[in-house]
């Protein structure tokens, strides 16, 4: 029943399924999550990854990461952790009579930054000002980061000791927040009867290459956005705006990201069109962290709440 | 209290002013401070807290009111209400910029309306159906912000807009229920007040524009022109050639010099009209009358009627206590409440009573009476005039020519220029221009000079026809003095000297605005004049209108089939407005859904709804496939991208 | 259920003034203007009769709760309308209280079922009859008032406003253990910490052992509950401070779930978790009158419970 596929859009829905099918042999994780990542991936945002420690958060950026044939670095962010420490330093070289510049971990595919509430608010800036211009600058001089660029930042939400609240600008730069939990026992148990995790991960190949990912991108960006779906985006906007428990609702940045968000979705389904079913379905992971309750706490129960009750105009 | 509904009390109140505008009350030149302050009151309220604030604008009232006790006990009762008027809007704009926690608007809503009752007294302008149409729906939009702000919830932008377009249509729906209601309801046109005679207001002494029942050369001073509409005429019967555009209020005989005063008794037997007549003469007239029309008079301020010289029969309601004259002028008993009459014209009528040559002259005496008004250089012109005639030429010729001479050799000006004679020494003397006055007291001694018994009429003449030639409206700058002579025949007719007397009649009718306004005063004046008869037709009309309808739709195929294409083509529009921009596979998936009975739920989607139905394998075929469709209809088709 | 209208003050007002103009119409002679305008304010009377019913025809509304509240502290109407089947404006749930207290819980715009809550400024302690409960409106042109009577609670129980936490924290806690027990009672199982758990009551060493926090459970904290004896054979003043201590171990009683037991003339009872609830003792504080020196005592009771008002004076 979906829509005709446009050329590349029957691929990406294939590639979808093998990707996840692929992960699976790996690691076990919800199917949503892994396609909020995919989408986040796919729109060219960055995805926020929230879960108690051991849940197989690392092991699915590995994972990944060589599925997607990228590069991937990892960052573990404590409290002593300095900006140059992320994008890295100018270093003499005596015998060259010259500053030579070392690129950090960031200067990777992939990023997984792992427990960025521990690090200092200046550290934590300079990651995000990578991820929001694509670019870093050391000592006034710019440097590129790769294409693509795509962090998996993680939080623990259970441990606040020693930790850093993270600003609340500081989550919009996120495209998705997703929450990895514990999986069925089903699962569990099958994970531990599976083989060796990191044997797997060696056994795993690439799926796709960096230019075909690339091309993907592009592709997922030309799926059609009709004037009902944004209405209906604009009116659960709205309404998030209007609720009386909310201090600051989604912003049109946010509904933007949103709209870009469900693109991506549409592509992973092989349409090339949005639906409102894409928007109900990344409400949460896209527009969750972005809202803020005037007493704190998750919105995530608001914005259930909000999409039940705003009418899909037909 | 709320933006909105400040913002609506303002514009009540500038509905207001306009209301107490079209009275003229007042000058504009006064209105504008009211009008400054109103508009400016979202602002000044803020100083409502301050004591010398409230003080002021306390003072300013109580100035007001002791400046309006000083013109009640100084000019009379005459101008009670426009001052009342004046009054009540000052107030208005006192509670608009007072309004706050301590003052409630509800005074402001009742004065709103006693503004509009008071005025409906002052004005038959068609400018007041313009007020009143948009009195309504502000009232209705100001009533419905001030429910919510009593309710105690907050209006905020989205809801205020939807309250305004809600009293919007909620105005439109009483306009027109009290439209049906004027119309339909049965009541007593004639019904004389209770209290009505028991209340009189004098009328004015001293200068005032437009009619007056004298002629003082002695006054002086600025003479402005309004367009105010003092009277309109509406013909009934017969053709409006028949009805004559001058009509008179007051017919002056003795003049000292100085002042028209109108004459005694003595005239009586000159008169035709209102004498009392036999039956068989009454019956006589009444198969000659030319034209019949309705006079409706907003001039409070005057207790004369106006009727032309040709009037052969009165009738009004009884109320009103009208008294004919032997001058054949009219007079109310009873000023302060505007009058409606009728009165038949018979211009071809013979002269009443007994035909045959002049009265001895010792019998007109008084008509003849130059007395000292006359300067030397008239009484030359006038001897001068009619020696110039040949011998034995009629009593018409002598008039034609002396009317003549003064209309082509002296020039017309408005009343009060500086340029125009004050009284005749200067007209005949170095000034040979001034207003009707001059022109007509002119004509009138030098006619009686040559023996000519005449005198000077002071009235309306109007040639302001509507459209239809259906309303004549008479303004207060069409108020005008002239000559009326006696023919050996024993019969008045009329004689004006003055040129371009009716100049500015003259203008109307000539763009198409000044032809929508005459048609909007038409209308507005069956509205003002509605009576009996016109409800009668009315309701008349009303009733045979499903019949008419009916019988035009069977008269011929061709009737009916387009009678039905319009029936068909109004669905379809109706049908074509409520589905715009659907497409027609949603349309299709709407269709479906109430097939299955089903319905979606706020917040599902087409296919959370699949997902939830249980259905039969081929039902779920069915909607799947509308569904596809509908997400292909609805969403492929991209307007953003 | 039937409507009842009824004009608002602003609408008798205008009815007045409708008089008033009628009169006058009928006491000057006929004027087509002036029946046009009498004409427009019977239509505009007319019509909202209609308008006003209409806005209130298929909505129905409940009062959801109205809650004992303490003196000095605003009650508050929790109540839900339900606007039907199509959007509704200035709809309110209001309760009049005995004494012409009206208490509203309005709502400006419904489209769907909303929640809505009011409040009135702070009552003084009582119990005050609620004398009718209406879900009306005023909408659209605020001059008539359409009310349909809805099923309420019969009172709104104010009770004493429980002494402050500056100048009684010592008192209470003081007056708490007295009445309570000078134990806290026997060690009686180990569990998981929950969140709300106290720190002091962690078991450290179990904790340790297995290596998630573990706390400590005491049977029977705090002994069999408080025990008070309430004398109202008093002036009114320490009456009323001493209703106040009350409320204030009442409302610590209620939190920590532990019975309290109540001693005073025509009663004697327990209340709490297991016995009599809690509002039933909120309403007799609320209710309660001091009376005169020669009434009886209040039953017999061990020394050591604690005295009211004697143990503040």
């Amino acid at each position: 029943m979906d829509g005709v596929p446009r050329n590349g859009v029957g691929v990406a829905a294939d590639l979808a399924a093998d990707v996840r099918a692929r992960l699976g042999t790996v690691v076990v994780v919800p199917p949503e999550v892994v396609e909020s990542i995919l989408v986040a991936l796919l729109a060219g945002g960055h995805v926020l990854i929230e879960g108690i420690p051991g849940t197989g958060k690392t092991l699915l950026a590995r994972a990944l990461a060589r599925i997607l044939g990228l590069s991937l670095h990892r960052i573990q962010f404590t409290n002593d952790l300095m900006p140059s420490d992320i994008v890295g330093s100018s270093v003499w070289r005596p015998g060259a009579e010259r500053f030579d510049f070392i690129p950090g971990p960031i200067f990777s595919e992939m990023v997984l930054a792992d427990e960025i509430n521990r690090t200092s608010p200046r550290t934590l800036s300079c990651l995000l000002e990578a991820m929001e211009a694509g670019t870093v600058s050391v000592e006034g001089t710019p440097h590129r980061l790769p294409e693509p660029f795509f962090v998996m930042a993680t939080r623990n939400p259970i441990e606040f000791h020693g930790t850093f609240p993270v600003p609340e600008a500081a989550l919009d730069r996120f495209l998705a927040r997703v929450t990895v939990g514990y999986t069925t026992p089903e699962q569990e148990i099958q994970l531990y009867l599976g083989d060796d995790p990191k044997r797997a991960l060696e056994g795993l190949d690439a799926a796709l290459t960096r230019d075909a990912l690339l091309e993907h991108r592009t592709a997922a960006q030309q799926v059609a956005v009709s004037t009902p779906v944004a209405t209906y985006a604009y009116q659960v906007a709205a309404a998030t705006r209007h609720d009386e428990s909310v201090a600051l609702g989604a912003s049109p940045r946010a509904a933007m990201s949103w709209l870009r968000a469900a693109r991506a979705r549409a592509y992973l389904h092989a349409r090339d069109y949005v639906l409102p079913d894409d928007l109900q379905a990344l409400a949460q992971p896209v527009l969750a962290h972005r809202v803020f309750q005037t007493g704190g706490g998750d919105a995530s129960e608001l914005i259930a709440r909000i999409v039940e009750s705003t009418p899909v105009e037909l | 209290m709320t933006r909105p509904l400040r913002f609506a009390m303002v514009a009540l109140v500038l509905v207001n002013l306009g209301f107490v505008h079209i009275t003229e009350a007042a000058r504009l030149l006064w209105m504008l401070p009211l009008i400054g302050l109103t508009v400016a009151s979202p602002w000044l309220v803020r100083f409502g807290r301050h004591l010398a604030y409230r003080s002021f604008w306390n003072l300013g009232v109580m100035g007001a009111f002791a400046l309006l006790v000083h013109h009640f006990t100084s000019r009379g009762s005459a101008y009670l209400l426009e001052d009342g008027l004046l009054l009540a809007a000052l107030c208005q704009v006192h509670l608009l910029n007072n309004a706050g926690a301590r003052q409630k608007p509800d005074l402001l809503f009742f004065n709103s309306f006693l503004i509009a009752v008071v005025t409906s007294f002052l004005s038959l302008d068609v400018a007041y159906s313009l007020m009143f149409a948009l009195y309504v729906p502000v009232l209705v939009v100001a009533l419905q912000l001030l429910a919510l702000h009593r309710a105690g919830v907050a209006a905020e932008p989205g809801l205020a807009v939807r309250v305004v377009r809600q009293g919007l249509l909620r105005g439109a729906v009483v306009l027109g229920v009290t439209l049906a209601a004027f119309a339909l309801m049965p009541r007593d046109f004639r019904r004389k007040g209770v209290l009505a005679g028991s209340w009189t207001l004098k009328p004015p002494g001293g200068m005032e524009v437009g009619f007056n029942p004298t002629i003082d050369f002695r006054r002086k001073g600025r003479v402005t022109s309004s367009d105010r509409v003092v009277m309109r005429i509406r013909r009934v019967s017969g053709n409006p050639a028949d009805v004559p555009s001058y009509w008179r209020g007051a017919a002056l005989v003795h003049f000292d010099g100085q002042q028209w005063r109108p004459g005694g008794r003595h005239d009586a037997r000159s008169s035709e009209l209102w004498r009392r007549r036999s039956r068989a003469e009454m019956r006589r007239l009444a198969g000659r009358v030319d034209a019949e029309v309705e006079v409706t008079i907003a001039d409070r301020r005057s207790t004369s009627l106006f009727a032309p010289l040709r009037a052969s029969r009165l009738r009004a309601p009884s109320v009103y206590a009208v008294r004919g004259y032997p001058d054949a002028t009219l007079r109310a008993t009873l000023p302060g409440q505007y009058k409606s009459y009728r009165v038949a014209i018979a211009n071809r009528v013979r002269p009443f009573g007994r035909s045959g040559p002049a009265r001895p002259v010792g019998r007109l005496r008084t008509l003849l009476d130059v007395g000292p008004g006359l300067p030397r250089a008239g009484r030359d012109l006038a001897d001068r005039l009619a020696a110039g005639l040949e011998p034995g030429a009629s009593q018409h010729r002598l008039v034609e020519t002396m009317r003549a001479h003064l209309f082509q050799n002296y020039r017309y000006l408005p009343p009060g220029s500086d340029d125009g004679a004050h009284d005749l020494r200067d007209f005949f003397g170095g000034k040979p221009a001034g207003h009707c006055e001059i022109f007509a007291t002119a004509l009138t001694l030098m006619l009686r000079r040559a023996g000519v018994p005449a005198r000077v009429v002071t009235g309306y003449c109007s040639t302001e026809w509507d459209d239809e030639q259906t309303v004549l409206t008479v303004r207060a700058r069409h108020a005008h003095a002239w000559v009326e002579a006696l023919d050996p025949k024993a019969r008045w007719y009329t004689v004006d000297a003055t040129p371009a007397a009716d100049e500015g009649a003259m203008t109307a009718g000539a763009g198409w605005i000044e032809r929508a306004r005459a048609w909007a005063a038409g209308l507005w004046s069956r509205v003002v004049g509605f009576n009996s008869s016109t409800q009668a037709k009315v309701g008349a009309w009303l009733g045979a209108l499903p019949g008419r309808v009916l019988r035009a739709l069977r008269a011929s195929p061709l009737t009916t089939a387009l009678g039905l294409a319009a029936l068909v083509a109004l669905l379809v529009v109706a049908r074509r407005a409520r589905r715009r921009g659907i497409p027609a596979a949603t349309r299709r998936y709407r269709a479906a859904l109430r097939r299955f009975g089903v319905a979606l739920r706020p917040g599902e989607t087409p296919r959370m709804l699949l997902a939830r139905l249980q259905l039969a394998d081929s039902q779920r075929t069915v909607l799947e496939a509308v569904t596809a469709e509908h997400e292909q209809g609805r969403y492929a088709s991209a307007r953003v991208r | 259920m039937s409507s009842r209208i009824r004009p608002t003050a602003l609408g008798v007002k205008a009815l007045a003034f409708f008089v008033l103009l009628t009169v006058v119409f009928f006491a000057a002679s006929y004027s087509n203007l002036f029946f046009l305008l009498l004409v427009f304010a019977g239509a505009l009377a007319v019509l909202n009769i209609a308008w006003t019913s209409a806005n209130l025809r298929g909505v129905t509304a409940e009062v959801v709760s109205l809650e004992p509240v303490p003196a000095g502290a605003t009650p508050v109407l929790q109540a839900r309308i339900d606007p039907g089947h199509r959007p509704r404006v200035a709809l309110e749930v209001e309760l009049e209280l005995e004494g012409k207290r009206r208490l509203a819980a309005p709502v400006a715009y419904a489209h769907e079922p909303a929640d809505v809550a009011g409040c009135l400024p702070a009552l003084s302690r009582g119990v005050y009859r609620v004398v009718a409960a209406r879900v009306s409106s005023v909408w659209p042109l605020g001059l008539l008032r359409a009310s349909r009577v809805l099923e309420a609670p019969g009172e709104l129980v104010v009770y004493p406003e429980p002494a402050g936490a500056s100048d009684a924290t010592g008192g209470i806690g003081a007056l708490a253990g007295d009445a309570g027990g000078e134990t806290r009672g026997q060690p009686a199982e180990l569990r998981e910490f929950r969140p709300g758990d106290e720190l002091r009551n962690v078991h450290w060493r179990a904790t340790a052992r297995r290596g998630v926090p573990v706390v400590l459970e005491w049977e029977g904290a705090g002994g069999s509950g408080h025990e008070v004896v309430l004398d109202r054979r008093a002036e009114p003043e320490p009456f009323e401070r001493a209703l106040s201590l009350l409320s204030a171990l009442v409302v610590a009683a209620r939190d920590e779930k532990e019975p309290l037991t109540l001693h005073t003339q025509d009663l004697s009872a327990t209340f709490g978790p297991g016995h009599r609830p809690w509002p039933e003792l909120l309403r007799v504080l609320a209710a309660a009158q001091p009376l005169p020196a020669a009434a009886p005592a209040p039953p017999l009771t061990s020394p050591s419970v604690l005295r009211l008002p004697e143990a503040i004076a």
